[in-house]
Protein backbone atom coordinates (compact mmCIF):
# COMPACT_ATOMS: atom_id res chain seq x y z
CA UNK A 1 0.00 0.00 0.00
CA UNK A 2 3.01 2.54 0.92
CA UNK A 3 4.64 1.51 -2.54
CA UNK A 4 1.61 2.71 -4.11
CA UNK A 5 1.12 5.89 -2.41
CA UNK A 6 4.25 6.38 -3.31
CA UNK A 7 4.25 5.46 -6.57
CA UNK A 8 0.75 7.39 -7.07
CA UNK A 9 3.16 11.08 -5.14
CA UNK A 10 5.84 10.35 -8.17
CA UNK A 11 3.23 10.04 -11.01
CA UNK A 12 1.32 13.07 -10.23
CA UNK A 13 4.29 15.13 -9.82
CA UNK A 14 5.86 14.39 -13.47
CA UNK A 15 2.92 14.71 -14.89
CA UNK A 16 2.31 18.52 -13.40
CA UNK A 17 6.03 18.75 -14.24
CA UNK A 18 5.89 17.22 -17.91
CA UNK A 19 2.32 19.76 -18.34
CA UNK A 20 4.26 22.60 -17.97
CA UNK A 21 7.53 21.93 -19.59
CA UNK A 22 5.39 20.10 -22.63
CA UNK A 23 1.55 22.08 -23.06
CA UNK A 24 2.53 24.75 -21.48
CA UNK A 25 5.51 25.81 -22.38
CA UNK A 26 4.51 25.33 -26.15
CA UNK A 27 1.20 27.13 -25.71
CA UNK A 28 2.96 30.48 -24.12
CA UNK A 29 5.71 30.40 -27.16
CA UNK A 30 3.23 29.61 -30.41
CA UNK A 31 0.12 32.00 -29.54
CA UNK A 32 -2.46 30.45 -30.87
CA UNK A 33 -3.69 31.11 -34.63
CA UNK A 34 -6.94 30.79 -36.80
CA UNK A 35 -7.56 27.57 -38.19
CA UNK A 36 -6.57 27.44 -41.80
CA UNK A 37 -8.89 28.66 -44.37
CA UNK A 38 -9.15 27.09 -47.63
CA UNK A 39 -12.19 28.59 -49.11
CA UNK A 40 -9.43 31.97 -49.47
CA UNK A 41 -12.91 33.94 -48.42
CA UNK A 42 -10.73 37.20 -48.53
CA UNK A 43 -9.53 36.51 -51.70
CA UNK A 44 -11.06 38.95 -55.28
CA UNK A 45 -11.79 35.46 -56.84
CA UNK A 46 -14.62 34.04 -59.39
CA UNK A 47 -17.07 35.89 -57.72
CA UNK A 48 -19.12 33.38 -58.86
CA UNK A 49 -18.27 33.09 -62.67
CA UNK A 50 -18.02 29.66 -64.75
CA UNK A 51 -15.22 29.43 -66.94
CA UNK A 52 -15.62 28.59 -70.76
CA UNK A 53 -12.53 25.79 -71.06
CA UNK A 54 -12.19 26.14 -74.76
CA UNK A 55 -11.90 29.97 -74.36
CA UNK A 56 -9.79 29.29 -72.29
CA UNK A 57 -7.63 27.28 -74.09
CA UNK A 58 -6.99 30.24 -76.59
CA UNK A 59 -6.45 32.47 -73.71
CA UNK A 60 -4.06 30.57 -71.95
CA UNK A 61 -2.01 29.70 -75.02
CA UNK A 62 -1.81 33.53 -76.07
CA UNK A 63 -1.05 35.18 -72.75
CA UNK A 64 0.87 32.18 -70.03
CA UNK A 65 2.92 29.73 -72.21
CA UNK A 66 5.27 32.96 -72.98
CA UNK A 67 7.19 32.04 -69.33
CA UNK A 68 4.71 29.14 -68.20
CA UNK A 69 5.36 25.44 -69.57
CA UNK A 70 2.20 22.71 -69.48
CA UNK A 71 3.86 19.82 -70.26
CA UNK A 72 0.82 17.81 -70.29
CA UNK A 73 -0.40 19.60 -73.08
CA UNK A 74 2.73 19.85 -75.18
CA UNK A 75 4.34 23.47 -74.23
CA UNK A 76 7.40 22.43 -73.01
CA UNK A 77 9.75 24.11 -70.92
CA UNK A 78 10.96 27.57 -72.57
CA UNK A 79 14.59 27.81 -71.18
CA UNK A 80 16.12 25.60 -68.77
CA UNK A 81 15.62 26.03 -64.95
CA UNK A 82 18.79 28.27 -64.28
CA UNK A 83 18.39 30.20 -67.45
CA UNK A 84 14.59 30.84 -66.15
CA UNK A 85 15.75 31.43 -62.89
CA UNK A 86 18.39 34.17 -64.11
CA UNK A 87 15.74 35.81 -66.51
CA UNK A 88 12.72 35.97 -63.60
CA UNK A 89 14.45 35.59 -60.38
CA UNK A 90 12.88 32.15 -59.73
CA UNK A 91 11.29 29.15 -62.09
CA UNK A 92 8.06 29.79 -63.33
CA UNK A 93 5.76 26.52 -62.58
CA UNK A 94 4.50 24.10 -65.00
CA UNK A 95 0.98 24.51 -65.43
CA UNK A 96 -0.29 21.11 -66.38
CA UNK A 97 -1.55 20.68 -62.66
CA UNK A 98 -2.43 24.21 -61.43
CA UNK A 99 -6.24 23.52 -61.89
CA UNK A 100 -6.05 20.58 -59.54
CA UNK A 101 -3.22 21.65 -56.59
CA UNK A 102 -5.04 25.56 -56.17
CA UNK A 103 -8.76 26.47 -55.16
CA UNK A 104 -10.10 28.38 -58.34
CA UNK A 105 -10.70 31.03 -56.46
CA UNK A 106 -7.33 31.38 -55.19
CA UNK A 107 -6.33 30.84 -58.85
CA UNK A 108 -8.39 33.72 -60.50
CA UNK A 109 -7.17 36.41 -57.60
CA UNK A 110 -3.52 34.94 -58.22
CA UNK A 111 -4.21 35.95 -61.86
CA UNK A 112 -5.43 38.95 -61.74
CA UNK A 113 -3.46 40.27 -58.63
CA UNK A 114 -0.33 38.01 -58.03
CA UNK A 115 0.96 39.85 -54.89
CA UNK A 116 -2.17 40.48 -53.22
CA UNK A 117 -3.12 37.07 -53.35
CA UNK A 118 0.07 35.93 -52.43
CA UNK A 119 0.00 38.16 -49.34
CA UNK A 120 4.01 39.24 -50.38
CA UNK A 121 2.81 43.53 -50.36
CA UNK A 122 6.03 43.82 -48.45
CA UNK A 123 8.58 42.55 -50.65
CA UNK A 124 7.62 43.99 -53.59
CA UNK A 125 7.77 47.77 -52.74
CA UNK A 126 10.06 50.83 -53.88
CA UNK A 127 9.54 49.68 -57.84
CA UNK A 128 10.39 45.80 -57.14
CA UNK A 129 8.06 43.78 -59.35
CA UNK A 130 7.04 40.35 -59.34
CA UNK A 131 7.50 38.30 -61.73
CA UNK A 132 4.38 37.25 -63.34
CA UNK A 133 2.44 40.72 -64.04
CA UNK A 134 -1.12 40.78 -63.18
CA UNK A 135 -4.34 40.37 -65.72
CA UNK A 136 -6.56 42.13 -63.88
CA UNK A 137 -7.20 44.34 -67.01
CA UNK A 138 -8.61 41.47 -68.66
CA UNK A 139 -12.42 40.49 -68.37
CA UNK A 140 -13.60 38.81 -64.68
CA UNK A 141 -14.81 36.50 -67.50
CA UNK A 142 -11.95 35.88 -69.57
CA UNK A 143 -10.04 35.14 -65.75
CA UNK A 144 -13.06 32.64 -65.24
CA UNK A 145 -12.23 30.67 -68.84
CA UNK A 146 -8.56 30.45 -68.11
CA UNK A 147 -9.10 28.92 -64.31
CA UNK A 148 -11.18 26.61 -66.47
CA UNK A 149 -9.25 25.44 -68.43
CA UNK A 150 -6.50 24.95 -66.32
CA UNK A 151 -9.16 22.71 -64.06
CA UNK A 152 -9.43 20.82 -67.52
CA UNK A 153 -6.34 19.44 -68.38
CA UNK A 154 -5.30 18.79 -64.49
CA UNK A 155 -5.35 15.24 -63.99
CA UNK A 156 -8.11 13.61 -61.31
CA UNK A 157 -5.38 12.37 -59.25
CA UNK A 158 -1.67 13.38 -58.73
CA UNK A 159 0.89 11.19 -56.45
CA UNK A 160 1.80 13.36 -53.06
CA UNK A 161 5.34 13.59 -54.67
CA UNK A 162 3.94 15.36 -57.77
CA UNK A 163 1.80 17.69 -55.57
CA UNK A 164 5.20 18.63 -53.43
CA UNK A 165 6.89 18.77 -56.85
CA UNK A 166 4.65 21.00 -58.08
CA UNK A 167 3.63 23.30 -55.51
CA UNK A 168 6.97 23.68 -53.43
CA UNK A 169 10.21 22.36 -55.26
CA UNK A 170 10.40 25.81 -56.93
CA UNK A 171 12.18 26.77 -54.00
CA UNK A 172 12.71 24.45 -51.37
CA UNK A 173 14.58 21.03 -51.65
CA UNK A 174 13.31 18.05 -49.80
CA UNK A 175 16.80 16.58 -50.11
CA UNK A 176 16.58 13.46 -47.66
CA UNK A 177 14.31 12.25 -50.39
CA UNK A 178 16.68 11.56 -52.68
CA UNK A 179 20.19 11.72 -51.33
CA UNK A 180 21.84 9.55 -53.65
CA UNK A 181 21.09 11.59 -57.25
CA UNK A 182 19.88 15.02 -55.88
CA UNK A 183 16.90 15.07 -57.79
CA UNK A 184 14.90 16.86 -55.08
CA UNK A 185 17.14 20.04 -54.93
CA UNK A 186 15.28 23.03 -55.86
CA UNK A 187 14.66 23.69 -59.34
CA UNK A 188 15.99 27.46 -58.54
CA UNK A 189 19.75 28.20 -57.88
CA UNK A 190 21.04 29.20 -54.60
CA UNK A 191 22.17 32.30 -55.80
CA UNK A 192 18.91 33.12 -57.83
CA UNK A 193 16.32 31.85 -54.81
CA UNK A 194 18.16 33.76 -52.10
CA UNK A 195 18.25 37.08 -54.12
CA UNK A 196 14.66 36.62 -55.18
CA UNK A 197 13.74 35.39 -51.27
CA UNK A 198 16.54 37.54 -49.40
CA UNK A 199 17.46 33.93 -47.87
CA UNK A 200 17.84 30.54 -49.12
CA UNK A 201 14.32 28.76 -48.32
CA UNK A 202 14.84 26.32 -45.71
CA UNK A 203 15.42 22.48 -46.89
CA UNK A 204 11.84 20.78 -46.03
CA UNK A 205 13.29 17.34 -45.31
CA UNK A 206 12.93 17.40 -41.54
CA UNK A 207 10.19 20.28 -41.35
CA UNK A 208 7.48 17.31 -40.44
CA UNK A 209 9.34 16.76 -37.30
CA UNK A 210 10.59 20.48 -36.65
CA UNK A 211 7.24 21.99 -37.38
CA UNK A 212 5.00 19.23 -37.05
CA UNK A 213 1.81 18.95 -38.98
CA UNK A 214 -0.65 21.02 -37.05
CA UNK A 215 1.74 24.02 -37.50
CA UNK A 216 2.15 23.07 -41.17
CA UNK A 217 -1.50 23.27 -41.89
CA UNK A 218 -1.97 26.99 -40.77
CA UNK A 219 1.43 27.88 -42.07
CA UNK A 220 1.21 26.73 -45.65
CA UNK A 221 -2.53 27.71 -45.82
CA UNK A 222 -1.28 31.26 -44.81
CA UNK A 223 2.52 31.41 -43.81
CA UNK A 224 1.93 35.31 -42.53
CA UNK A 225 -0.25 33.86 -39.48
CA UNK A 226 3.12 32.59 -38.30
CA UNK A 227 6.04 34.56 -39.67
CA UNK A 228 4.98 38.25 -40.09
CA UNK A 229 6.80 39.77 -42.73
CA UNK A 230 7.90 36.63 -44.24
CA UNK A 231 8.64 36.05 -48.15
CA UNK A 232 6.96 32.68 -48.56
CA UNK A 233 3.90 33.59 -50.65
CA UNK A 234 0.67 32.08 -49.48
CA UNK A 235 0.48 29.53 -52.59
CA UNK A 236 -3.33 28.88 -52.34
CA UNK A 237 -3.05 25.16 -51.92
CA UNK A 238 -6.73 23.25 -52.01
CA UNK A 239 -7.39 21.56 -48.33
CA UNK A 240 -6.39 17.89 -50.68
CA UNK A 241 -3.32 18.77 -52.28
CA UNK A 242 -1.80 20.69 -49.35
CA UNK A 243 -2.72 17.65 -47.30
CA UNK A 244 -0.56 15.55 -49.84
CA UNK A 245 2.32 17.59 -49.40
CA UNK A 246 2.49 17.25 -45.39
CA UNK A 247 2.09 13.20 -46.24
CA UNK A 248 5.05 13.61 -48.94
CA UNK A 249 6.78 15.05 -46.06
CA UNK A 250 6.17 13.21 -43.65
CA UNK A 251 7.04 10.10 -46.28
CA UNK A 252 10.10 11.55 -46.52
CA UNK A 253 10.87 13.32 -43.06
CA UNK A 254 9.23 10.67 -40.99
CA UNK A 255 10.17 7.50 -43.61
CA UNK A 256 9.08 4.30 -40.55
CA UNK A 257 6.26 5.57 -39.76
CA UNK A 258 4.53 2.93 -41.59
CA UNK A 259 6.51 0.44 -40.63
CA UNK A 260 6.50 1.55 -37.09
CA UNK A 261 2.92 1.59 -36.71
CA UNK A 262 2.88 -1.95 -37.87
CA UNK A 263 5.06 -3.64 -35.67
CA UNK A 264 3.93 -1.40 -32.69
CA UNK A 265 0.55 -3.67 -31.37
CA UNK A 266 2.55 -6.78 -32.13
CA UNK A 267 5.57 -5.39 -29.74
CA UNK A 268 2.63 -4.79 -27.19
CA UNK A 269 0.91 -7.97 -27.08
CA UNK A 270 4.62 -9.91 -26.57
CA UNK A 271 4.93 -7.17 -23.70
CA UNK A 272 1.82 -7.65 -22.15
CA UNK A 273 2.27 -11.42 -22.08
CA UNK A 274 5.61 -11.11 -21.00
CA UNK A 275 4.41 -8.50 -17.98
CA UNK A 276 1.52 -11.38 -16.46
CA UNK A 277 4.16 -13.69 -17.05
CA UNK A 278 6.18 -11.60 -14.93
CA UNK A 279 3.93 -10.65 -12.41
CA UNK A 280 3.04 -14.67 -11.67
CA UNK A 281 7.06 -15.11 -11.16
CA UNK A 282 7.15 -12.43 -9.08
CA UNK A 283 3.99 -13.64 -7.01
CA UNK A 284 5.18 -17.15 -6.51
CA UNK A 285 8.52 -15.92 -5.35
CA UNK A 286 7.10 -13.56 -2.96
CA UNK A 287 4.42 -15.59 -1.23
CA UNK A 288 6.97 -16.91 0.99
CA UNK A 289 9.08 -13.58 2.11
CA UNK A 290 7.84 -11.40 4.72
CA UNK B 1 24.87 17.98 -28.83
CA UNK B 2 25.61 14.81 -30.87
CA UNK B 3 22.68 15.45 -32.77
CA UNK B 4 24.07 19.09 -34.00
CA UNK B 5 20.31 20.46 -34.44
CA UNK B 6 19.63 24.41 -33.57
CA UNK B 7 18.66 23.69 -30.02
CA UNK B 8 21.94 21.34 -28.80
CA UNK B 9 23.90 24.03 -30.65
CA UNK B 10 22.81 26.37 -28.96
CA UNK B 11 22.37 25.42 -25.94
CA UNK B 12 25.84 24.66 -26.07
CA UNK B 13 26.90 28.20 -27.27
CA UNK B 14 24.79 29.41 -24.36
CA UNK B 15 26.64 27.15 -21.61
CA UNK B 16 29.84 26.76 -22.09
CA UNK B 17 29.70 30.88 -22.23
CA UNK B 18 28.81 30.86 -19.00
CA UNK B 19 32.24 29.72 -17.85
CA UNK B 20 33.41 33.07 -19.41
CA UNK B 21 32.26 34.40 -16.18
CA UNK B 22 34.45 32.61 -14.24
CA UNK B 23 37.05 35.52 -12.93
CA UNK B 24 40.29 35.83 -14.76
CA UNK B 25 40.89 32.75 -16.94
CA UNK B 26 37.04 32.94 -17.71
CA UNK B 27 38.03 33.75 -21.47
CA UNK B 28 40.78 31.08 -21.97
CA UNK B 29 38.25 28.58 -19.83
CA UNK B 30 35.64 28.84 -22.93
CA UNK B 31 37.94 28.40 -25.15
CA UNK B 32 39.63 25.80 -23.37
CA UNK B 33 36.44 23.88 -23.32
CA UNK B 34 35.27 24.36 -26.47
CA UNK B 35 38.76 23.38 -28.04
CA UNK B 36 38.01 26.46 -30.54
CA UNK B 37 37.11 30.48 -30.34
CA UNK B 38 33.43 29.05 -31.36
CA UNK B 39 31.37 25.96 -30.72
CA UNK B 40 32.10 24.09 -33.29
CA UNK B 41 34.20 20.52 -35.02
CA UNK B 42 36.29 20.50 -32.20
CA UNK B 43 33.84 20.96 -29.78
CA UNK B 44 31.56 18.18 -30.99
CA UNK B 45 34.11 15.65 -30.74
CA UNK B 46 35.32 16.47 -27.42
CA UNK B 47 31.98 16.34 -25.57
CA UNK B 48 31.49 13.12 -27.92
CA UNK B 49 34.63 11.79 -25.88
CA UNK B 50 33.43 13.29 -22.68
CA UNK B 51 30.02 11.27 -22.94
CA UNK B 52 31.27 7.74 -24.53
CA UNK B 53 34.46 7.59 -22.60
CA UNK B 54 35.10 9.80 -19.68
CA UNK B 55 31.59 9.92 -18.25
CA UNK B 56 30.99 6.55 -18.32
CA UNK B 57 34.40 5.51 -16.30
CA UNK B 58 32.89 7.84 -13.67
CA UNK B 59 29.42 6.16 -14.37
CA UNK B 60 31.55 2.67 -13.29
CA UNK B 61 33.43 4.56 -10.35
CA UNK B 62 30.01 5.09 -9.08
CA UNK B 63 28.32 2.00 -9.33
CA UNK B 64 31.35 0.40 -7.08
CA UNK B 65 30.74 3.18 -4.73
CA UNK B 66 27.06 2.03 -5.04
CA UNK B 67 28.50 -1.73 -4.58
CA UNK B 68 29.99 -1.08 -1.52
CA UNK B 69 27.63 0.88 0.14
CA UNK B 70 25.25 -1.38 -0.53
CA UNK B 71 27.06 -4.59 1.05
CA UNK B 72 29.30 -3.06 3.61
CA UNK B 73 27.29 0.09 5.78
CA UNK B 74 24.24 -1.77 4.18
CA UNK B 75 20.75 0.25 2.85
CA UNK B 76 18.69 2.32 5.03
CA UNK B 77 15.07 1.62 5.03
CA UNK B 78 11.96 3.78 5.83
CA UNK B 79 11.81 3.15 9.59
CA UNK B 80 15.06 3.54 9.87
CA UNK B 81 15.14 0.38 11.87
CA UNK B 82 19.24 -0.99 13.04
CA UNK B 83 18.88 -4.24 11.45
CA UNK B 84 21.81 -6.76 11.77
CA UNK B 85 22.15 -7.88 8.32
CA UNK B 86 23.90 -11.17 9.14
CA UNK B 87 21.55 -12.77 11.89
CA UNK B 88 18.62 -11.87 9.42
CA UNK B 89 20.28 -13.78 6.78
CA UNK B 90 20.98 -16.79 8.85
CA UNK B 91 17.38 -16.60 9.83
CA UNK B 92 16.60 -16.96 5.82
CA UNK B 93 18.86 -19.54 4.93
CA UNK B 94 17.89 -21.78 7.79
CA UNK B 95 14.49 -21.89 5.99
CA UNK B 96 12.37 -19.18 8.16
CA UNK B 97 11.75 -16.64 5.18
CA UNK B 98 8.88 -15.18 5.68
CA UNK B 99 10.61 -13.69 9.51
CA UNK B 100 13.84 -12.65 7.90
CA UNK B 101 14.16 -9.01 6.99
CA UNK B 102 16.15 -9.92 3.87
CA UNK B 103 15.92 -11.01 0.90
CA UNK B 104 17.96 -12.62 -2.10
CA UNK B 105 18.97 -10.96 -5.03
CA UNK B 106 18.03 -13.78 -7.43
CA UNK B 107 15.55 -14.95 -7.66
CA UNK B 108 13.16 -12.87 -5.21
CA UNK B 109 14.02 -9.42 -5.93
CA UNK B 110 14.67 -9.97 -9.46
CA UNK B 111 11.25 -11.29 -9.66
CA UNK B 112 9.72 -7.82 -8.72
CA UNK B 113 11.83 -5.59 -10.92
CA UNK B 114 10.89 -7.48 -13.53
CA UNK B 115 7.27 -7.29 -12.55
CA UNK B 116 7.53 -3.58 -12.84
CA UNK B 117 9.63 -3.40 -15.87
CA UNK B 118 7.40 -5.39 -17.57
CA UNK B 119 4.44 -2.86 -16.75
CA UNK B 120 6.43 -0.10 -17.04
CA UNK B 121 7.59 -1.10 -20.92
CA UNK B 122 4.27 -1.68 -22.33
CA UNK B 123 3.88 2.47 -21.56
CA UNK B 124 7.31 3.06 -23.00
CA UNK B 125 7.27 1.20 -26.38
CA UNK B 126 3.65 2.74 -26.35
CA UNK B 127 5.23 6.09 -26.32
CA UNK B 128 8.01 4.75 -29.01
CA UNK B 129 5.44 2.88 -31.44
CA UNK B 130 2.65 5.45 -31.30
CA UNK B 131 4.25 9.00 -30.00
CA UNK B 132 7.67 8.74 -31.58
CA UNK B 133 7.98 12.32 -31.06
CA UNK B 134 7.42 12.58 -27.56
CA UNK B 135 9.56 14.52 -25.02
CA UNK B 136 11.69 15.23 -28.68
CA UNK B 137 12.10 18.91 -29.00
CA UNK B 138 11.46 19.45 -32.39
CA UNK B 139 14.05 22.69 -32.92
CA UNK B 140 16.71 20.27 -32.50
CA UNK B 141 15.52 19.19 -35.81
CA UNK B 142 16.47 22.05 -37.45
CA UNK B 143 20.02 21.65 -38.17
CA UNK B 144 22.98 23.91 -36.57
CA UNK B 145 22.95 27.27 -38.04
CA UNK B 146 25.39 29.57 -36.62
CA UNK B 147 23.90 32.72 -38.42
CA UNK B 148 20.22 32.14 -37.08
CA UNK B 149 19.39 31.99 -33.23
CA UNK B 150 16.28 30.26 -32.07
CA UNK B 151 13.38 32.44 -30.39
CA UNK B 152 13.48 30.43 -27.58
CA UNK B 153 17.21 28.87 -26.05
CA UNK B 154 16.60 26.35 -22.97
CA UNK B 155 18.42 23.24 -22.06
CA UNK B 156 16.55 19.83 -21.77
CA UNK B 157 14.24 19.31 -19.07
CA UNK B 158 16.31 17.91 -16.88
CA UNK B 159 18.84 21.42 -16.21
CA UNK B 160 15.80 23.44 -16.40
CA UNK B 161 15.95 23.47 -12.73
CA UNK B 162 19.23 25.23 -12.52
CA UNK B 163 19.18 27.00 -15.45
CA UNK B 164 16.37 28.75 -14.02
CA UNK B 165 18.45 29.74 -11.03
CA UNK B 166 21.01 31.31 -13.42
CA UNK B 167 17.90 33.34 -14.97
CA UNK B 168 15.97 34.41 -11.97
CA UNK B 169 18.53 36.48 -11.08
CA UNK B 170 18.02 39.06 -13.53
CA UNK B 171 18.86 42.83 -12.58
CA UNK B 172 22.26 44.40 -11.59
CA UNK B 173 22.59 44.95 -7.39
CA UNK B 174 24.51 47.93 -6.94
CA UNK B 175 28.10 47.26 -8.93
CA UNK B 176 27.40 43.48 -9.30
CA UNK B 177 25.86 42.76 -12.71
CA UNK B 178 22.74 40.33 -12.50
CA UNK B 179 25.41 38.15 -14.96
CA UNK B 180 27.83 37.22 -12.26
CA UNK B 181 24.41 37.06 -9.35
CA UNK B 182 22.98 34.30 -11.91
CA UNK B 183 26.30 32.32 -12.06
CA UNK B 184 27.14 32.49 -8.39
CA UNK B 185 23.73 30.88 -8.15
CA UNK B 186 24.12 28.57 -10.78
CA UNK B 187 27.35 27.46 -9.15
CA UNK B 188 25.55 27.37 -5.84
CA UNK B 189 22.85 25.33 -7.26
CA UNK B 190 24.83 22.73 -8.88
CA UNK B 191 27.32 21.72 -6.30
CA UNK B 192 24.89 22.27 -3.05
CA UNK B 193 23.36 18.89 -3.18
CA UNK B 194 26.68 17.05 -3.08
CA UNK B 195 27.11 18.51 0.39
CA UNK B 196 23.69 18.15 1.45
CA UNK B 197 24.83 15.38 4.34
CA UNK B 198 27.18 17.99 5.65
CA UNK B 199 24.40 20.49 5.81
CA UNK B 200 21.99 18.01 7.86
CA UNK B 201 23.42 18.53 10.97
CA UNK B 202 20.75 16.32 13.48
CA UNK B 203 23.32 13.78 14.79
CA UNK B 204 20.37 11.01 14.67
CA UNK B 205 19.64 9.08 10.45
CA UNK B 206 15.95 9.76 10.54
CA UNK B 207 13.48 9.18 7.44
CA UNK B 208 11.36 12.38 6.87
CA UNK B 209 8.39 11.80 8.41
CA UNK B 210 10.04 11.88 11.91
CA UNK B 211 11.30 15.26 11.64
CA UNK B 212 8.10 17.31 11.13
CA UNK B 213 10.35 20.37 10.28
CA UNK B 214 12.17 18.80 7.58
CA UNK B 215 9.43 17.18 6.34
CA UNK B 216 7.91 20.99 5.96
CA UNK B 217 11.24 21.75 3.71
CA UNK B 218 11.71 18.69 1.38
CA UNK B 219 7.91 19.70 0.50
CA UNK B 220 8.82 23.35 -0.19
CA UNK B 221 12.29 22.07 -2.01
CA UNK B 222 9.94 19.72 -4.17
CA UNK B 223 7.38 22.36 -5.62
CA UNK B 224 10.40 25.17 -5.92
CA UNK B 225 12.32 22.35 -7.88
CA UNK B 226 9.28 21.77 -10.39
CA UNK B 227 8.06 25.42 -10.47
CA UNK B 228 11.95 26.37 -11.65
CA UNK B 229 11.83 23.57 -14.19
CA UNK B 230 8.37 24.70 -15.59
CA UNK B 231 9.94 28.47 -15.40
CA UNK B 232 13.02 27.59 -17.10
CA UNK B 233 11.49 27.04 -20.66
CA UNK B 234 9.07 30.00 -20.30
CA UNK B 235 10.74 32.71 -22.15
CA UNK B 236 11.97 34.94 -18.78
CA UNK B 237 9.95 38.27 -19.61
CA UNK B 238 7.64 40.43 -17.60
CA UNK B 239 5.88 38.29 -14.72
CA UNK B 240 7.80 35.20 -15.64
CA UNK B 241 11.25 36.88 -14.43
CA UNK B 242 10.17 38.06 -11.18
CA UNK B 243 8.47 33.99 -10.70
CA UNK B 244 11.95 33.02 -11.31
CA UNK B 245 13.88 35.77 -8.83
CA UNK B 246 11.60 34.24 -6.28
CA UNK B 247 11.85 30.64 -6.49
CA UNK B 248 15.12 31.21 -6.84
CA UNK B 249 15.86 33.06 -3.81
CA UNK B 250 14.05 30.65 -2.27
CA UNK B 251 16.14 27.99 -3.68
CA UNK B 252 19.02 29.04 -1.91
CA UNK B 253 17.37 30.18 1.53
CA UNK B 254 15.74 26.67 1.57
CA UNK B 255 19.73 25.56 1.70
CA UNK B 256 21.35 28.05 4.09
CA UNK B 257 18.48 27.31 6.64
CA UNK B 258 18.50 23.77 6.49
CA UNK B 259 21.09 23.41 8.73
CA UNK B 260 19.23 25.16 11.34
CA UNK B 261 15.93 23.32 10.56
CA UNK B 262 17.63 19.95 11.06
CA UNK B 263 19.05 21.27 14.22
CA UNK B 264 15.96 23.08 15.63
CA UNK B 265 14.08 18.89 14.82
CA UNK B 266 16.64 17.24 16.91
CA UNK B 267 16.57 19.74 19.47
CA UNK B 268 12.70 19.09 19.85
CA UNK B 269 13.70 15.41 19.67
CA UNK B 270 15.88 15.68 22.48
CA UNK B 271 18.85 14.71 21.05
CA UNK B 272 20.90 18.08 20.32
Amino acid sequence: MRELKILAVVVALTLVTYWGVEPYAHSQMHPHVEPADFDFKDVDGLNGKTGDAANGKVLVTANCTACHSIEAEGFPKVMDDASSAAAYGVVPPDLSTAGKLYNADYLAAFIKDPIKASKVEHKFQDGRAHPMPGYGWMQEQEIADMVAYLQSIAPDEISNKQAFTDACQRCHGIKYADMLNGTMASFTPDENIKKYMGKIPPDLSQYIRSRGESYLTTFINNPQKHLEGTAMPRVGLTEESQDQVIRYMEEVGDSSKEKREELGPKFLIYLVIFAIFAWLWKAKQWRDMH
Amino acid sequence: MLPWGQMSYWAAMVITNLFGGVPVIGDQLVIWIRGDFNVADATLTRFFMLHVFLLPIVIMGIIGLHFYTLRIPHVNNQESEDIDFDAEAEKYLSGNTRESKVIPFWPVFISKDLAVLGIFLIFYFYLVFFHYNFAMDPVNFDPADPMVTPAHIYPEWYFLWSYEVLRGFFFDVGPVKAFDIGLIAFAFANVIFLVLPWLDRDPKILPAHKRPKFFIWFWILMVDLIILTVYGKLPPTGINAWVGFVVAMLFIILFLALPFITKADAKKRGDA
